[in-house]
């Protein structure tokens, strides 16, 4: 059983090489070219900026600038942990949304894909249920494809980690963090950023699931389901009841999620916090409930309506 | 002995046409059968309905099976090759031989790799690669390396040359096939199978109009060559189809007097192909 589960998942990284292997691969890559260019530090100065007129943008629009140029004369590259901090949350947030548009992607197409290429039915002549088929590919998508891309955008960071105590050292002359001050602040982010991923995965189950239904569902273009329903409800309603509250809702999901990823690549400590709030949400609840029955249709949908 | 399938009364309708009919049908262990049909006869409906792809009302069991119901439990001893199952062109042949050995646990890896062997087929190549013949030797090659009851192959040898057709079915006996298998395969290429089956079917707007074993079937069809002036002599014996002949006609009689038709003029058995014109087109006599 745990054996045809793996087996499964292996054959969605099979089909799906480019966007859950290559791709983080080819990011990786860029974003090393990059470090090597001497993007670090540019993106360091941006760090400084923003966390300093985050707190201090209050009107003087002057001030800004100031705190750039102030960052770009090495003045405020300290031993500041916040500093690495907003660094590797750029990084990581660079994996995370490539990662979430290969997702859409991938949801959208994988129970439509095998009846569009009409490999269906060699699928079908193995001894593998609809459950076990629609499970995994669940699986691959929540669990599989999000583990390397979090060991690339680790390593990704780490790379950049190494590069800013490397170029701040022998180019700048300043300071540096000590190694042992790095390693804690590095390992709390690659913890946040796993976590983060746990609790917006949790809250974009839902939107995963439709994106699955879509694709069971559908003779051709799953997309035209997947987005053009929820769009067509959202404007009826409007026309007939003059109210945006399913939009709300979409919105209030979505943005949970990713304020949730937010919160915890920057404190993956909270993780206790956010997932209490998670759970006394009755949106969140109501979510999970959703993509149950989602799933559930979809593997009725394999069952009895392949051929369409 | 149990039947490898027992089908009573199978039965389905899209909308109003009825695609099959009332159909009867038991299969035993170790033989081969022939479901023979034209086009929209209900040749592929019938195989859904045993291989549990689509429901069918009436009462059909598969290895004791409900192919519905039970389908992943009967498909560990069921394998078949569709026409239109085809294998996804991203896959690489050495892909698929370990996922046939991740989730069939009757598959037999080192058996379809021996086979594969003897090929052009390479564990590296992608199956976007591979010509229609080498795919069909791949997809064999897979299917032989499963020690399953039952074997269903629709339409296998569509758009191959002579060569592979004839290697496809050299294999299929000297490889695969042994007393405790079961093959189920329907064709339009009927005289290629002819020496290959041990029963036979025909399927006609989705209903059995033959259900019999290839030593019945010598015995029950009979084929009167006359000339044309001695077509006279059959007047008062139906021919269930004539077709003219060098010279004369071939009557073919279903159940007739085998003495007196062979006093009559030259019999001999016909050949499927022409039996199962005979039993398509009879009835426009």
């Amino acid at each position: 059983m745990k054996a045809k589960m793996l087996t499964q998942i292996k054959r969605e990284f099979w089909e799906c090489r480019s966007s859950f292997i290559k791709t983080p691969l080819v990011t990786t890559g860029i974003l090393v070219v990059l470090l090597v260019l001497g993007v670090a530090p540019w993106h360091y100065k941006i760090a400084g900026f923003i966390s300093q007129s985050s707190v201090s943008y209050t009107g003087n629009s002057n001030l800004g600038f100031e705190v750039l140029e102030e960052a770009a004369g090495h003045q405020s590259i300290t031993t500041d942990p916040g500093y690495l901090v907003h660094g590797l949350t750029a990084v990581f947030s660079i994996f995370a949304v490539i990662l979430l548009v290969v997702l859409l992607f991938y949801f959208a197409d994988t129970l439509y894909s095998d009846r569009r290429d009409q490999s269906v039915l060699f699928w079908k002549s193995m001894p593998v249920s609809e459950s076990e088929t629609v499970l995994s590919k669940l699986i691959a998508g929540v669990i599989g494809a999000p583990a390397v891309y979090v060991g690339t955008a680790l390593l990704t960071g780490a790379l950049f980690t190494l590069s800013f105590l490397i170029y701040a050292g022998s180019v700048w002359k300043i300071p540096v963090p000590e190694l042992g001050s790095v390693v804690p602040i590095f390992l709390k982010c690659a913890l946040g950023l796993v976590f983060g991923w746990i609790v917006l995965a949790l809250w974009y189950l839902p939107l995963f699931s439709w994106l699955l239904f879509s694709s069971a569902f559908v003779r051709k273009t799953p997309f035209m389901l997947a987005l053009g329903l929820p769009l067509a409800l959202i404007v009826a309603e409007k026309w007939v009841l003059h109210s945006h509250h399913l939009f709300r809702v979409l919105r209030d999901q979505i943005g949970s999620g990713l304020y949730n990823l937010g919160v915890l690549v920057q404190d993956p400590l909270t993780l206790p916090e956010r997932i209490a709030a998670a759970l006394s949400s009755p949106q969140f609840l109501l979510g999970l409930l959703v993509s149950a029955v989602l799933l559930c249709a979809c593997v009725w949908l394999r069952k009895n309506r392949w051929e369409i | 002995m149990q039947p490898v399938i027992k089908a009573r009364g199978l039965s389905k309708s899209y909308g109003s046409k009825r695609v099959l009919d009332s159909i009867d049908l038991d299969l035993m262990p170790g033989r081969i059968l022939g479901l023979i049909g034209p086009n929209g006869a209900g040749k592929t409906t019938l195989l859904k309905a045993i291989l549990g792809l689509a429901p069918a009302q009436g009462e059909l069991a598969v290895l004791g099976l409900n192919p519905h119901t039970q389908r992943t439990r009967m498909l560990q001893e069921i394998s078949f090759i569709a026409d239109t199952a085809i294998l996804p062109r991203w896959l690489k042949v050495k892909q698929a031989l370990e996922y046939l050995e991740g989730v069939h646990p009757r598959f037999d890896r080192a058996k379809a790799e021996v086979f594969l062997q003897r090929t052009e087929v390479k564990a590296h190549m992608l199956v976007r690669q591979l010509s229609k013949g080498m795919l069909t030797q791949l997809h064999l090659a897979l299917v032989m390396a499963i020690d399953s009851k039952l074997l269903v192959l629709d339409e296998p040898t569509l758009g191959l040359d002579i060569l592979y057709r004839k290697q496809f079915y050299n294999t299929l006996l000297d490889d695969y096939f042994d007393k405790d298998k079961t093959i189920l395969i329907t064709t339009h290429q009927v005289e290629e199978i002819e020496n290959l089956l041990t029963d036979v079917v025909f399927i006609r707007q989705g209903k059995l109009c033959l259900n019999t074993s290839m030593e019945e079937l010598q015995d029950r069809f009979i084929e009167l060559q006359l000339t044309d002036d001695q077509l006279a002599k059959v007047a008062g014996h139906t021919p269930i189809h004539s077709r003219p002949i060098l010279g004369g006609k071939a009557l073919i009689f279903e159940g007739g007097d085998r003495e007196l038709l062979r006093s009559l003029g030259p019999i001999k058995t016909p050949s499927l192909a022409d039996i199962f014109v005979a039993k398509m087109h009879g009835e426009k006599l």
